[in-house]
């Protein structure tokens, strides 16, 4: 939105100039609207606040048989006959009422006199109102939105040397025939720049820049554009504008950071897509609907349940208690998104009664509310408040039999180490008192359970875990380890049993019976020790309740674990919200570790043991009393280590067979159709509305929902149908806007009647038809021929005459002078100063750093994330940044300071705003003032003997051309000033000229020339 | 003709929200010492938070926010409740439906913890929590009947701020600098300052600007050191050196500007650089308090103690009304649980510590602006995101659970009629019988208060002309002077 200034300086004059309006603009189109504009700004307020609370449709009343809620209203007029004639003021009775000559209105109170002036203006320029096509509602045959696209020629131009695409003979013909000449083209320098930025977000390095400078062939810029289309930079800019519409990011609910694990995969889903320049209809139907479309292999098959991330993912209040209301929210939101990223449509404001402007019934949204009712995106299956994104596993990428073979072999080797050392372990822990956590417990008495040759038959119920939090879930290396311990201290029998590893898929509160047996060889009564598997990991290793030890039919040992010594409650569990004895013994044994005897009480009255691991920390800060006891200390400190390493190849081998989820959608075991909710309200329920579409929205044919359907998937064809003139309108002008700046309608998300109507409807017309049918929705082809037409690669430079005539640039005679957005000035900083990371794609969370999940004792909440960003992410492309469900803070503030959008908003068009804060950031903050030191290191390693390469070298990093030798000769009058300065305080000449140079980076960082691309 | 409409009906304001920068600021600055921006200025646009004219004049200039985070106890704060007495041990009758919020234990009716007594001539009644505001009690408005949309205090204290419990709809303080503009362009019209114990748990969209550009966002404040993020550089970097960079700046921008005539967004941008450097002067200055007397920091409880850290906030919040903010929101609590108003455990403990926190900062702040003649221009508000139920967290338990069906705010100030409650709940203090008060009427109250009409102050996005009240809201015009 380059042009705004202008645009508001022509609205201050507004009223001085609207007379001679048909003289400045560049057609009548144009006139009637900046005349609609002023009876909306100035007008219609007046109206509203005066006059239509007596005299409307919607106050239900018409003071005098007068409505003035439309054109048609004042023209028929009232019982004293039309109210407003226009161009005459003198004759309108509206004038003279408001005049209080004869009839006096408002009753009672004159209107201040500036709104007397503002009336008798209106009536005067013929009291344009656009409000005869509203009232009550426009007509689908004239909202020239819902017309059939046609199939325009190209118009013919004076200048025929001009246009080199198709599309510049739409631009020229308007200039034409408003007598403006088109700028020259760009210089090369400026191209590049500009192009390279809108392709890829990223400024071109100094190599490129030298080789198109002197690239001299006819198709060097074409070359350009290709590279620039086959470069994975250009996926990590246009998927940034698409998530922009789909109200991404890699954490959940109202808190901004409620801990979601997979939002990720639908990004890099994006960011692939559109560097494969996957067509958009098949795009939009794999988001839409990927888990009902066909697919060939596993990898196709996951890439489209993802896709579905585009639905499942978004700014939705999950510990919204009344659920309801939660899925109409959610359901609302959907419908809104779609409406406006596909349609124009703001479909959302008839949730509770008809559309006041555009031709959307209620019905119509209630038509799409059962489709997405149908759909299945969050659930809840308690206890808490708290819903979950529905999320679904996906299935494994292929790997050769041969493969998986070799990881099974390689983990039962690894498991089988894993446990002897664990042994080994324990059995260390238990000598040296202090030195765990881990929960230990023992029998106080010895248990008659040791008769020779008797077999004995333990059993009992285990769960993975009682608590819900995921890090307190055990894998398939936790569990629970019981011991049968002789009188002499040595094991008589050991069970192991691993409840296997818990993953969103099963309940952790789920016991599940397990039995095991041993024989008995008559050395004496066994002391029973219960643990975990592994005393290494700071995780639960599960729970058991209801201990039996059977000897054919005789009962030995019967512990329900229900008795514990204190009744005092510690805590309350996350999320679960059950009790918790800890720090307290059970009747009966002994325990140790920190937290023993950790009681659950997982039903009302019904206890089960938990057990913890043990923790390195602990380990490590023991302070062994004796030489005996450091020997052990050291032995356990290495099997620890020992462990630790096993644990991890263990971990990174299950990861690559272990399930992977998405957060997707999926259709209902019953869809239904949705009632409609009156007044928007879920409990105040009316007809029941078959699922479909919009009604004044044409297709080719009508598509079946059967019961069995949700509907997603007639939803998502007929978005992308042939004779719906919609969709490929308005993402063709999506793509216009991010490479022209301004829109062909310049309300992107919006083209309903209060929308802007086309500057060009035809150019439109004729970029939507190539866009969805001669290119097939490819949105790299259709970049392709914008970038390369006559229009994009026009100068930006002013023009005194043109820009009298068409200051807002609507006709395109100049290509506008734009700020880079938020991500490119990150990225291209870092780029510039070569600490960019290519690396890409994956969880942006860094979920194995220590205290990077939180909130998983204590309190009700879910976990959440802990806002470190891993040193492995910190320099990649801001796409790959994790993004909270709020304005970015903290190392990401650069993009809140520079109107990157509100992850709750669907966002087609960024605000660019001019603030205070924004060069506060530039001259102050650690990141650019870090970034310039690394810049002048990075030049100084580069030319370390040329100064003068140096600059030419700085210039063309961060503006795109070399520097002038004025500009050589300024930087060096500075970097002499400015190390001559600061060899007084830093006392070495040396480090005086870094200074200088830290200095002169940072100024070029801050500095309009970087900041704008033209 | 600008000014009478500044709240965008139109597309063509729409437009203009998108690029609004600063300029038309008086030119004072370093950068301007070559008349470099006398040249610029004219053709820069204008402002997006100059002050303008409301819908209609009123005496209110400023507005304090004081937040209650966590949920005061209407019954024992300011919502008077003898009949309670009568009901203690009762259970609440059955036929009261409500949400338990948290599946808490459910106890019985229990009347106010401190009692209550009379203030100034209008005699309201209030808690002996706040001795210090009863001394006010004529200049309060107390709204008894308010009644909120959520039980959970995330969401319920994105709905208090921003009139919908769904996140990413701006606040009211963005709704009023979005709507009057702010008279002092060196410092943010905007400011919020958070309780250092934490922030409301949902964060960021209690103080955001929504679909409305960032200029309307508040700016954390910090009490101490320098109030606004990156408003100083790091330490290495000194005066001197920053001088000359800045000269530098000025040099590669003007020299940019000048080869492109009609560059007005460059000019803006060169001006904000202007701003900047006022702010890092003025700023600082703003939450200095060492010009303040011994007396003015005694009133406000600066002493180290209890008191301090809410007393400088208020204390701070004076100097910016001084200095011509316009929207301030101070936070009591922050955090979870004990560390707010949440006093589930006990009322006594919770209340009574952060009562006293606050109660000795507030009496000296309405007295400090009333003696400067502040208060006629400066709206307050009192209150959190809901109340508390009229009955225990289990039998005997001193705590009480969350209620959104009936609580206390009150109003003082600019316009405001003092002296008298408004609404009220049923005997029990439960919920809201009387003159129902819902967060959207306290809204378009305050906006109204604040000169505007919450049905007119409109903001065109995508399609529809949004306000801080949707469809609903009503002026409570009982509580205006």
């Amino acid at each position: 939105m380059p042009a705004v200034t202008q645009v508001f300086i022509a609205g201050l004059s507004l009223l001085i100039t609207c007379s001679l309006v048909p003289a400045i603009y560049a057609d009548d189109a144009q006139a009637e609207k900046v005349k609609d504009n002023f009876f909306t700004d100035e007008v219609f307020p007046i109206l509203k606040s005066r006059c239509l609370s007596c005299h409307s449709h919607e106050a239900g009343k018409a003071g005098g048989g007068l409505v003035l809620d439309s054109r048609n209203g004042w023209l028929k007029g009232g019982g004293s006959g039309q109210a407003v004639v226009p161009g005459k003021p003198d004759d309108s009775l509206l004038i003279q009422a408001v005049l209080f000559d004869g009839l006096q209105m408002p009753p009672g109170k004159r209107l201040p006199k500036k709104e007397i002036e503002i009336l008798r203006q209106w009536v005067t320029i013929g009291a344009p109102d656009p409000r005869q096509d509203m009232s009550p509602k426009a007509d689908p045959k004239t909202l020239w939105a819902l017309q059939p696209i046609k199939n325009y020629a190209p118009p013919r131009v004076r200048n025929k040397m001009w246009p080199l695409d198709d599309l510049d003979r739409f631009v020229l013909a308007k200039m034409e025939q408003a007598k403006i000449e088109p700028n020259d083209p760009a210089d090369r320098y400026t191209l590049l720049r500009r192009v390279t930025f809108d392709l890829t977000g990223l400024p071109p390095t100094p190599e490129e820049i030298q080789a198109f400078v002197n690239d001299t062939a006819d198709d060097a810029f074409a070359k350009v554009v290709d590279r620039l289309l086959d470069s994975e930079g250009f996926g990590d800019h246009w998927a940034r504008h698409w998530l922009d519409l789909s109200c991404y990011a890699d954490l959940a609910d109202i808190s901004g950071n409620m801990l979601i694990r997979d939002a990720w995969r639908y990004r890099d889903y994006v960011i692939a897509s559109l560097n494969a320049d996957k067509h958009f209809d098949q795009f939009i139907l794999e988001q839409l609907a990927g888990d009902l479309l066909p697919y060939q292999s596993n990898t196709q098959r996951r890439e489209q349940v993802i896709a579905t991330g585009y639905l499942a993912i978004g700014p939705w209040i999950l510990s919204n208690y009344i659920k309801k209301q939660l899925d109409a929210d959610v359901v609302d939101h959907q419908i809104d998104r779609i409406g406006k990223t596909f349609l124009g449509q703001t479909i959302s404001c008839a949730r509770c009664h008809d559309h006041k402007f555009d031709p959307i019934p209620t019905r119509d949204y209630y038509a799409l509310a059962g489709i997405f009712h149908s759909t299945l995106t969050t659930s809840y299956d308690g206890p808490g408040v708290w819903s979950q994104i529905s999320h679904h596993e996906l299935p494994q990428a292929t790997i050769t039999t041969e493969e998986k073979q070799s990881i099974e072999t390689q983990l039962a080797d690894l498991r089988s180490k894993h446990e002897s050392h664990s042994a080994k372990l324990t059995d260390l822990l238990l000598q040296l008192p202090g030195a765990t956590n881990a929960n230990v417990l023992t029998t106080k008495d010895a248990v008659e359970a040791n008769v020779r040759d008797v077999n004995y038959s333990v059993s009992f119920d285990a769960a993975p875990s009682v608590w819900a939090a995921e890090i307190q879930a055990t894998n398939t290396i936790d569990g629970l380890r019981i011991d049968f311990i002789r009188p002499d201290g040595t094991t008589l029998h050991s069970i192991i049993h691993k409840p296997g590893e818990w993953r969103r898929t099963e309940n952790s509160q789920t016991f599940k019976p397990a039995s095991y047996t041993y024989t008995g060889d008559g050395s004496g009564p066994v002391t029973i020790r219960i643990s975990v598997s592994s005393p290494a990991n700071d995780r639960f290793g599960g729970a058991i309740d209801n201990l039996s030890i059977t000897a054919g039919d005789k009962e030995v040992l019967n512990e329900s674990f229900n008795f514990v010594t204190t009744n005092a409650i510690t805590s309350k569990q996350a999320h679960t919200n059950l009790s918790v004895f800890a720090k307290t013994t059970l009747q009966g044994w002994i325990g140790m570790g920190v937290n023993h005897s950790h009681a659950v009480e997982h039903e009302p009255g019904n206890l089960a043991l938990q057990l913890f691991g043990g923790t390195q920390t602990n380990l490590a800060a023991a302070k062994p009393a004796s030489d005996e006891e450091r020997g052990l200390h050291k032995k356990a400190i290495e099997i620890q280590f020992k462990l630790d390493a096993i644990n991890k190849r263990i971990e990174s081998l299950e990861a690559s067979q272990s399930p992977e989820y998405a957060l997707a959608v999926s259709d209902v075991p019953t869809p239904t159709d949705s009632p409609i909710y009156i007044r928007g309200e879920f409990d105040s329920l009316g007809d029941r509305v078959p699922r479909g579409f919009l009604s004044a929205v044409s297709t080719t044919h009508s598509r079946a929902i059967e019961a069995s359907d949700s509907g997603r998937l007639q939803l998502a064809h007929w978005l992308v149908d042939p004779a719906n003139p919609l969709t490929s309108r308005v993402l063709a002008n999506r793509i216009w806007q991010k490479l022209f700046g301004t829109g062909i309608v310049s309300t992107v998300d919006y083209f309903g009647v209060h929308g802007d109507t086309p500057t060009h409807p035809k150019l439109l017309d004729y970029l939507a038809r190539r866009f969805s049918v001669d290119n097939r929705w490819s949105l790299k082809a259709t970049i392709r021929q914008l970038v390369l037409s006559r229009t994009y690669q026009t100068a930006s430079s002013h023009n005194a005459v043109s820009s009298i005539i068409d200051p807002d640039n609507r006709l395109y005679w100049r290509m506008p002078r734009r700020r880079l957005s938020a991500e490119s000035i990150r990225d291209a900083i870092l780029a510039i100063s070569g600490q960019l990371d290519s690396a890409r794609g994956g969880s942006p969370l860094g979920l194995e750093l220590p205290g990077n999940i939180r909130g998983l004792g204590g309190n009700v909440n879910p976990p959440t994330w802990g806002n470190q960003i891993a040193d492995y992410i910190a320099n990649r492309r801001t796409i790959y940044m994790p993004l909270k469900r709020e304005r970015p803070t903290g190392e990401l503030e650069i993009l809140t300071v520079f109107d990157f959008p509100h992850p709750s908003e669907i966002t087609g068009l960024r605000p660019q705003t001019t603030v205070a804060t924004q060069a506060l950031f530039l001259l102050n903050s650690p990141f650019v003032k870090h970034q310039s030191v690394m810049l002048a290191q990075r030049l100084q390693k580069d030319y370390s003997e040329d100064e003068q390469k140096r600059i030419i070298q700085l210039y063309q990093l961060t503006t795109g051309r070399p520097a002038t030798a004025m500009e050589l000769n300024e930087a060096k009058t500075f970097l002499d000033a400015c190390s001559a300065d600061f060899e007084k305080s830093a006392g070495n000449t040396n480090r005086a000229r870094i200074m200088a140079w830290e200095q002169l980076c940072h100024g070029m960082l801050a500095s309009n020339r970087f900041l704008f691309y033209e | 003709m600008k000014k009478h409409y500044p709240c965008g009906n139109s597309r063509r304001e729409f437009v203009w929200e998108m690029g609004a920068g600063f300029a038309g600021l008086a030119l004072t600055s370093l950068l301007g010492q070559d008349h470099f921006f006398d040249r610029v200025s004219a053709a820069a646009p204008t402002n997006a938070l100059s002050p303008r004219d409301g819908h209609f004049p009123v005496k209110a200039k400023s507005v304090i926010f004081l937040m209650m985070n966590g949920a005061p106890s209407q019954v024992d704060t300011f919502d008077y409740k003898p009949e309670l007495r009568k009901f203690a041990g009762m259970p609440l009758p059955a036929d009261k439906e409500y949400i338990n919020s948290g599946n808490r234990k459910v106890g019985f009716l229990t009347p106010e913890f401190r009692p209550f007594k009379p203030g100034g001539e209008s005699g309201l009644m209030i808690s002996d929590y706040f001795p210090g505001i009863r001394k006010h009690a004529d200049k309060l408005a107390i709204i008894n009947s308010c009644h909120a949309d959520s039980h959970a205090h995330g969401s319920a204290l994105v709905g208090m701020n921003t009139g919908s419990t769904f996140i990413g709809r701006p606040s009211l303080g963005s709704w009023t600098v979005y709507g009057l503009g702010t008279e002092n362009q060196s410092l943010p019209g905007y400011v919020v300052m958070m309780d250092k114990r934490g922030g409301p748990i949902s964060g960021e969209p209690n103080y955001s600007s929504g679909f409305m550009p960032s200029t309307f966002q508040g700016t954390l404040f910090r009490p101490v050191g320098n109030p606004i993020l990156d408003l100083k550089g790091p330490a290495y970097v000194n005066a001197k050196s920053q001088r000359k960079q800045l000269d530098l700046l000025a040099k590669l921008n003007e020299k940019h500007l000048n080869a492109r005539p009609g560059g007005t967004e460059l000019a803006a941008r060169i001006q904000s650089y202007e701003l900047a450097f006022r702010m890092q002067a003025e700023a600082p200055e703003a939450v200095d308090l060492s010009m303040e007397t011994q007396a003015t920091l005694d009133a406000y409880g600066v002493d180290g103690g209890i008191t301090d850290e809410f007393g400088r906030n208020c204390l701070i919040a004076r100097r910016l009304v001084e200095r011509g903010v316009r929207f301030i929101q101070l936070y009591s609590g922050g955090g979870h649980l004990a560390d707010t108003w949440d006093a589930h455990v006990s009322i006594e403990n919770n209340h009574g510590q952060h009562a006293a926190e606050i109660d000795q900062p507030i009496d000296a702040l309405l007295t400090d602006l009333d003696e400067r003649g502040l208060l006629d221009s400066t709206l307050i508000i009192w209150g959190g995101e809901f109340g508390r139920m009229p009955f225990s967290e289990g039998k005997n338990a001193p705590g009480r659970n969350h209620n959104p069906y009936g609580f206390s705010m009150w109003l003082a100030g600019a316009g405001v009629k003092g002296g008298q409650r408004y609404g009220a709940t049923d005997d029990f203090g439960f919920e809201a019988v009387e003159d129902r008060a819902h967060v959207h009427d306290i809204h378009a109250t305050v906006l109204h208060l604040m000169g505007l009409d919450h049905e007119r102050l409109t903001y065109f996005h995508q399609g529809r002309e949004e306000s801080l009240t949707d469809v609903h809201g009503r002026v409570i015009k009982e509580v205006l002077a």
